[in-house]
């Protein structure tokens, strides 16, 4: 079954708080992914996601010296369908503001690769194999404007969000499944660094794959 | 379609709360509260460090301003959100 993609909500508030919650919506449909990414000053650093109640996994962290930022990417499969609670969690007080971005999906599952790079001169790139059928998500952190997400390198994705951090974050999704194989992605910056982030959306197996069988009486 | 849902900025109890008042579609809605989280999130950076000493308290900022209004979210879908639109930027609830 192929991936569907489902709602996005994206944030970029100031929290104020030791914690940041807004709500979502996850589509209904079977083998339910939800992702989220977030990106802040490393004055604080993130601690834990959860929707609807569920912990979600942490796939990746980063801090980010040079750039004074701080990322944590999770992920929720068989999330609970329809509008719930996205609460992310601090280790105290964050007065700057935050980068929050999630995306439904179905008909994926858990267990894609990942890219988490910190930064470098600008164009960022790297290399991922993907599994047929798979997507990508990727983004970028720059003091600089991100001016480019490609998925794959070459290919230009429109801006799924772009955020102030104090620093500059952008975020890409391509829309067209890749075939089995490796791919390079990349983020660009109007000058300077820019981070690379990214995370395989992989769809859902099925059972007994594609091939084909014969039952034998 | 973007549906940007509002939050107030507020004291509750000591501590910063921000609750949806409601949702816009308009863009030009959007621009006309940027001014209203600038203030806050300026005041809050400037004043960051000795908030976290304890040396001041974020409670100074509401003293002496309005509970300022947020892009608390962007989202494609606000199905079960119970939010109404809001029809005038300027008086917010």
């Amino acid at each position: 079954m192929a991936i569907t993609i489902g709602n996005k909500t994206q944030a970029n508030p100031t929290p104020g708080a030791s914690f940041y919650q807004l709500a979502h919506n996850q589509n209904t449909g079977s083998d339910g992914l939800l992702i989220v990414s977030a990106v802040m000053s490393n004055s604080r650093t993130f601690t834990s996601a959860t929707y609807g109640g569920q912990t979600m996994t942490q796939i990746f962290v980063k801090a980010f010296g040079g750039l004074a930022q701080y990322t944590k990417f999770w992920i929720l499969e068989n999330p609970p369908t329809g509008s719930n609670t996205l609460r992310v969690n601090f280790n105290g007080t964050q007065w700057n503001p935050i980068s929050l971005y999630a995306k439904s999906f179905t008909g994926a599952q858990a267990g894609g690769n990942s890219i988490n790079l910190s930064g470098a001169s600008t164009p960022r790139s790297s290399n991922i194999t993907l599994s047929s059928g798979s997507l990508v998500y990727a983004y970028g952190i720059s003091i600089n404007a991100v001016n480019g997400v490609q998925i794959p390198t070459g290919t230009a994705t429109g801006a799924e969000f772009t955020h102030n951090t104090n620093r500059q974050v952008r975020g890409g999704l391509n829309t067209t499944p890749f075939s089995a194989g490796t791919v390079q992605i990349r983020t660009t910056s109007t000058s300077g660094s820019v981070t690379l982030q990214a995370y395989e959306i992989q769809e859902k197996a099925t059972a007994g794959g594609n091939e084909n069988f014969f039952l034998i009486m | 379609m973007d549906y940007y849902i509002i939050n107030k900025i507020q004291l509750e109890g000591g501590e910063v709360k921000q609750n949806p008042v409601g949702y816009t579609t308009n863009l030009d809605d959007v621009e006309s509260i940027r001014g209203d989280l600038q203030e806050f999130t300026d005041w809050a950076i400037i004043n960051g460090p000795d908030l976290d000493a304890g040396i001041i308290d974020i409670s100074e900022f509401f003293n002496s301003h309005e509970n300022p209004h947020q892009i608390g979210q962007i989202t494609d879908n606000i199905d079960g959100f119970n939010l109404n639109e809001i029809t005038d930027i300027n008086n917010l609830p």
